[in-house]
C-alpha cells in the first residue's frame, strides 16, 4: 500500500514538474519586453533614403557591466556605456568642458558657488529635464541605504549642499574653491536620473530594462542581453539629436581579448579596447586603426605595512628597487606605457604649471633595477641575499596581463634579491574584498584617475579612505591632505607635494607604469571620442565609406 | 600404444601439453601486444612518462627562467645571410636579433630610442660597422591586401637589399621556442607534462579502486544496501566541483594537492555508476551462480568475476577520463585555483598561448599536441586494453 502510494506521489510530482518547467518560460526576463520594440528598426531604414550608409556601430565592451546604472556605476566598462546613453551639467568635447544639459553656469567669486541655469533639455519619454532631477538624484547618491561605491567622491569635490532653487536653475555650494570640480560633473556619478524610472528597480535594475529605463543623452537602450549585447538607438528627444548621425550602436559582450580582435579584423566589430598584448606590436606595424592614447592612471602594487616582512620600510623600498620598470614596459605590456616612479600620473599640474609627478620626483627610484642598493637595503632589513625571507604571496585578480606582469616581477625579485615569492590569483570581486581587509602582503592595484588633479591619487592613502590598501597611517599625512582641500592655489599645492612625499618616502606602494588605453576603431568611423577620462562618446560620430 | 588405458610414460605426457598454461594476466598481454594500436599507444604512454622524467637534462633551462630580450622567439628561425659571416634574424615585432654558430647562440641587437623611427617605421642598428635598417613600413599595406605571402619588410644592410629570408634554421638555444616571458618552451613542456600526468594518474587511480569497489559492491549486495549508497553517490554528484575546490582551496590553499583532491573526490561517482549497473546485470548470469554453489567468497566473486566482466565499459570510462582530467587542471588553475604560477601544466601553456595565436601559433601547438598525443595514446591503450582484458574473448 505504502509503495503504490509513494508511487503515486513520485508520479504526481513528475507530472508537476513539468508543468513548473513550462510555466518559468513565459516568464523569463527582458525577452518579451524586447520584442515590441523589435518592430522600430525595422521601420527606420524605410525613413533614411537607401543610397546612405547604415548608421550602425559595432562596438565591442569587453564583457556585461556590472552596472549601467549612473549613480552605482564604479567601473569603467559601465562608464563608457553610461557616457553614451546619459548626461551631466558639463560634457568634454575634444578635451574642452562643454554646458550640456546647463546651458551656463556662473561661479562666485570666492569660487564656492556654482549656479547652473538649465537648458530646454528633455528626457527621451518627452519630461522636460528640470534641476530638480538633479537634486534627487545627487542625493540618491549619497543616501546610504543607496550603497552607491562611489558616494566619497562627493566628499572628494568638497561639495558642501546642492540645491534645486526653481525648474532651471541648480546652485551647488562647495567647502572650498575646487578647480576640478566642474570636471566632474561630466564624471556619471553626477548624472542625473529619473526617480519614477529608478522606482521600477532602484538595484540598478531599471537601466538594463529597455522599458524602465529612461535617458537624457544620445542613445537610448532599445534591448538587453545579459552577457551577449545591449543595443542602443539614438534618443530623438536629446536636446541636440540633430547632430547624432548613428542610428543604431550594438555594444557586444565578447570578453576574449583573442577573439574580440578576430572579430575586428574580420569586419563584424568597428571599435573596440585593449587588443591582446602579444599583438600589439604587429598591431602598431600593420595597422593604421590601431590607436595607443596616454591614460590618466597609474599601475602599482600595494604594500601591506601590518604584515611581515612589509612592516619594514627598508624591505619595501629594496622590493621597489629591485623592478625593472622599463623592461616590464617594452617587453612585458608593449602598449607603449611609461615606467612610474610615484603614484601620481603625469597627467595634472601644480598651480605654476609644472607637472607635478615629475617635480615630485622618483624617492631614489629609477626606470631600471638598482640591484645593488637594493641588495644592501635587504641586507639592513635582516635578510642578507634574501636569506631567512619569510614566504611572502603576490596577489592579482585573474588576467592573462595582470598574471604576465606578475611573473616577470617574481623573476626580477628572484633573480636580483633572491627571494622566492608566491603567485596567487583570485576572482576580481574576491580579490577586492580580500585587499580591502587587507588579507595580503603584496596584491595589484591600479587607479585611474577621476579628474585631473594629484588629490585624485593622494586621498586614497589617508588613515580611513577604503582605498588605503597598504594600511599605512599618519596623522600628518591626514592632516595635511585635509588642509589642502580647502587651501587655495600654491599653498595647496605645497601641501600636496609635502604630503605625496611623506608618503612616497615610505614605499608603502610599488609603482609600476602609468597606463596607456590601447583602442582600434574602424576608418570609417569618424567623430568618435575618447575623453581626458579615457571614456568613449559616440554622440557625434559617424559611419562613412 | 595399444592400450588407450595404459599409463602414460613421464615422455609421452610432455608431448601432449604443448600449450603451456597461462594466467589471465599473461593471456591479457599476449592479446595486447598482438593490438599495433595499442602497442604504439603504449609506446607513446611510455614515451611522454621518459619525457617528465628526464626531459629536462636537454635543455639548459629552468621551467622558471626569464630572459624578457628573448621573448617569443620561434623554434625555426628565418633568417637573412647578409655575408661577412653575418646571420640576423628579424622578429615579428621587427627587432633583430644576430644568430652564430647555426642558431646556437642568440644576441638581441641593442636598439636606443633614437634609432627607432615610428613615423617611418624603421628600426635602424649598427654591426661590425654595417648599417642596418628593418624597414617594416609595407606591413600596412600587405595586411590591407589580405595576401598572406605578401612583404611584409625589408631588411637594408649598407645599400643591399634583402625581402626573402636566406634559410631557415633551427633554434639551437631554445628548442620549441619561447613564450612572452622569454622562457624556453621546452622546459616548461617538461614541468607541465609532470604536473598534467600526474593529475591524469591519481584523478584515474582514485577513479579506478574508489569507483569500481563502490559500484561493485553495490551492484552486488544490492537491495537496501544499494539504494542507500546509489543515494550517498547522487547526493555527491549534485555538488558542482567547483563548489568543492573552492572550499578546500580555503581549508589546504591552492596547490597540486588541492587539485587532486578535489578531482579524486568527486570523480569517482560516474565510474561507480557504470560498474554498478554493469553488475547488476552480470551477477544474474550463470557463472556467478556456479562461482557461489561452489562456495567462493563475494570478495572473490566480486574481483575474479564480476569486475573482470565489466571491464570493458570501466577502462572506456577511464581513458575518457585522463584528458578530462588534463582540461578541469587547465580550468582551475586558470581561475586561480590549480598550480600557481610560473608553474606551468600543458592546459595553462596551452591558455596562455592562445592570446598571441595570430602571431605565435607554436606556443599553442606544442602543449595542445602534447595533450592530443596523450588523449590519443590513452584511447589506443584503453581500446586495446578492453578487449585483452575481455574474458569472453579468452580462447
Amino acid at each position: 500500500m505504502f509503495k503504490r502510494n509513494l508511487a503515486l506521489l513520485l508520479v504526481v510530482m513528475l507530472v508537476a514538474s513539468m508543468f513548473i518547467g513550462c510555466g518559468s518560460k513565459p516568464a523569463e526576463p527582458t525577452e518579451p519586453a524586447a520584442t515590441p520594440t523589435d518592430a522600430t528598426p525595422a521601420a527606420e531604414p524605410a525613413a533614411t533614403p537607401a543610397a546612405e550608409v547604415e548608421q550602425v556601430l559595432y562596438w565591442n565592451i569587453s564583457g556585461e557591466p556590472k552596472t549601467i546604472d549612473p549613480g552605482l556605476n564604479a567601473a569603467s566598462d559601465g562608464g563608457h556605456v553610461i557616457n553614451n546613453m546619459f548626461e551631466g551639467l558639463m560634457r568634454e568635447i575634444n578635451g574642452k568642458l562643454e554646458p550640456a544639459i546647463a546651458e551656463s553656469y556662473t561661479m562666485s567669486e570666492d569660487g564656492l558657488v556654482y549656479t547652473f541655469k538649465l537648458r530646454d533639455a528633455k528626457w527621451s519619454d518627452g519630461q522636460a529635464i528640470t534641476a530638480q532631477n538633479f537634486e534627487w538624484s545627487w542625493n540618491r547618491v549619497l543616501a546610504e541605504e543607496t550603497a552607491s561605491e562611489y558616494a566619497w567622491i562627493f566628499d572628494e569635490a568638497n561639495v558642501d549642499s546642492f540645491k534645486a532653487i526653481d525648474e532651471k536653475t541648480f546652485e551647488v555650494t562647495l567647502k572650498a574653491p575646487t578647480p576640478y570640480f566642474l570636471g566632474l560633473t561630466a564624471f556619471y556619478t553626477f548624472f542625473p536620473v529619473r526617480e519614477d524610472a529608478v522606482a521600477k528597480g532602484a538595484d540598478g535594475a531599471w537601466a538594463i530594462d529597455p522599458a524602465a529605463s529612461i535617458v537624457n543623452g544620445p542613445f537610448m537602450l532599445e534591448s538587453y542581453i545579459g552577457g551577449d549585447r545591449l543595443v542602443l538607438v539614438k534618443n530623438p528627444n536629446y536636446w541636440q539629436a540633430d547632430k547624432v548621425k548613428l542610428e543604431r550602436i550594438e555594444a557586444l559582450m565578447i570578453v576574449e581579448a583573442s577573439t574580440y580582435l578576430t572579430a575586428y579584423e574580420s569586419g563584424s566589430i568597428d571599435a573596440l579596447l585593449t587588443p591582446p598584448t602579444e599583438e600589439i606590436p604587429r598591431l602598431i606595424a600593420e595597422d593604421p586603426t590601431f590607436y595607443i592614447l596616454p591614460q590618466d592612471g597609474t599601475y602599482y602594487y600595494s604594500l601591506n605595512t601590518e604584515k611581515v616582512p612589509m612592516d619594514n620600510i627598508n624591505v619595501r623600498k629594496a622590493l621597489s628597487l629591485a623592478i625593472d620598470r622599463k623592461a616590464i614596459c617594452e617587453t612585458v605590456t608593449k602598449g607603449g606605457q611609461v615606467p612610474a616612479l610615484n603614484m601620481v600620473s603625469p597627467a595634472s599640474y601644480d598651480a605654476d604649471g609644472n607637472l607635478f609627478s615629475e617635480k615630485l620626483g622618483g624617492f631614489g627610484l629609477a626606470e631600471t633595477a638598482q640591484i645593488e642598493e637594493a641588495q644592501a637595503l635587504l641586507a639592513e632589513a635582516g635578510y642578507p641575499n634574501g636569506e631567512g625571507f619569510p614566504k611572502v604571496e603576490l596577489m592579482y585578480n585573474t588576467s592573462e596581463g595582470h598574471k604576465q606582469i606578475a611573473e616577470a616581477i617574481q623573476e626580477m625579485w628572484k633573480q636580483n634579491l633572491n627571494i622566492d615569492i608566491t603567485l596567487t590569483n583570485q576572482e576580481w570581486a574576491v580579490f577586492q574584498d580580500t585587499r580591502r581587509e587587507g588579507n595580503y602582503e603584496i596584491a595589484r592595484a591600479g587607479w585611474l584617475g577621476d579628474y585631473s588633479d594629484p588629490m585624485t591619487y593622494l586621498g586614497m592613502f589617508l588613515s580611513e579612505s577604503p582605498m588605503n590598501y597598504p594600511r599605512w597611517k599618519s596623522p600628518e599625512y591626514d592632516a595635511l591632505i585635509e588642509s589642502a582641500r580647502t587651501a587655495p592655489g600654491q599653498e595647496r599645492f605645497e601641501m600636496l607635494y609635502k604630503a605625496a612625499s611623506l608618503m612616497e618616502e615610505q614605499y608603502v606602494n610599488i609603482p609600476v607604469y602609468t597606463y596607456t588605453n590601447t583602442l582600434m576603431v574602424k576608418e570609417k568611423v569618424v567623430g568618435w571620442e575618447m575623453t581626458t577620462r579615457s571614456t568613449w562618446f559616440f554622440g557625434f560620430a559617424e559611419i562613412t565609406e | 600404444m595399444s592400450n588407450k588405458w595404459d599409463k602414460l610414460s613421464k615422455q609421452e605426457t610432455m608431448k601432449e601439453s604443448i600449450r603451456p598454461s597461462l594466467t589471465y594476466w599473461q593471456d591479457a598481454w599476449r592479446r595486447l601486444k598482438k593490438n599495433v594500436l595499442s602497442m604504439l599507444g603504449l609506446g607513446v604512454i611510455l614515451l611522454l612518462i621518459l619525457y617528465a622524467g628526464f626531459g629536462n637534462a636537454f635543455t639548459d633551462w629552468r621551467y622558471s627562467d626569464q630572459k624578457l630580450d628573448m621573448s617569443n622567439l620561434p623554434p625555426k628561425l628565418e633568417v637573412f645571410d647578409v655575408g661577412d659571416g653575418i646571420t640576423l634574424y628579424v622578429h615579428k615585432e621587427y627587432t633583430l636579433y644576430q644568430i652564430k654558430d647555426n642558431g646556437k647562440i642568440i644576441e638581441k641587437l641593442e636598439l636606443p630610442t633614437a634609432n627607432k623611427d615610428m613615423l617611418k617605421k624603421q628600426n635602424h642598428y649598427t654591426l661590425e660597422g654595417k648599417n642596418i635598417t628593418v624597414d617594416y613600413s609595407f606591413a600596412a599595406k600587405a595586411k590591407k591586401s589580405n595576401d598572406p605571402n605578401a612583404i611584409k619588410f625589408q631588411l637594408l644592410v649598407d645599400d643591399k637589399v634583402y625581402t626573402v629570408p636566406t634559410s631557415k634554421i633551427g633554434n639551437g638555444v631554445y628548442r620549441f621556442g619561447t613564450d612572452g616571458l622569454g622562457r624556453d618552451l621546452f622546459a616548461r613542456l617538461v614541468y607541465g607534462a609532470r604536473i598534467s600526468l600526474l593529475i591524469a594518474f591519481i584523478a584515474t587511480m582514485v577513479q579506478f579502486f574508489i569507483g569500481v569497489l563502490y559500484g561493485g559492491i553495490s551492484g552486488y549486495i544490492g537491495g537496501k544496501v544499494d539504494n542507500v549508497m546509489m543515494r550517498i553517490v547522487d547526493i555527491i554528484s549534485t555538488v558542482p566541483l567547483l563548489l568543492y575546490v573552492i572550499m578546500l582551496m580555503v581549508v589546504i590553499g591552492p596547490g597540486l594537492k588541492t587539485i587532486c583532491i578535489a578531482l579524486g573526490s568527486v570523480y569517482w561517482v560516474n565510474m561507480a555508476r557504470i560498474v554498478r549497473g554493469q553488475v547488476l546485470s552480470i551477477k544474474e548470469q550463470e557463472f556467478v551462480l556456479a562461482a557461489r554453489t561452489i562456495g567462493a567468497s563475494t570478495w572473490r566473486i566480486m574481483v575474479r568475476h564480476l569486475i573482470p566482466n565489466a571491464l570493458g565499459p570501466i577502462i572506456v570510462s577511464l581513458a575518457m577520463m585522463i584528458p578530462s582530467a588534463i582540461f578541469t587542471e587547465a580550468f582551475l588553475s586558470f581561475i586561480g585555483l590549480g598550480v600557481n604560477a610560473p608553474m606551468a601544466s600543458w592546459g595553462t601553456l596551452a591558455n596562455d598561448a592562445v592570446p598571441g595565436l595570430r602571431s605565435y601559433a607554436y606556443q599553442l601547438m606544442y602543449p595542445s599536441l602534447f595533450i592530443s598525443l596523450t588523449v590519443l595514446a590513452f584511447n589506443f591503450l584503453g581500446d586495446g586494453l578492453r578487449d585483452a582484458l575481455d574474458p569472453r574473448l579468452r580462447k
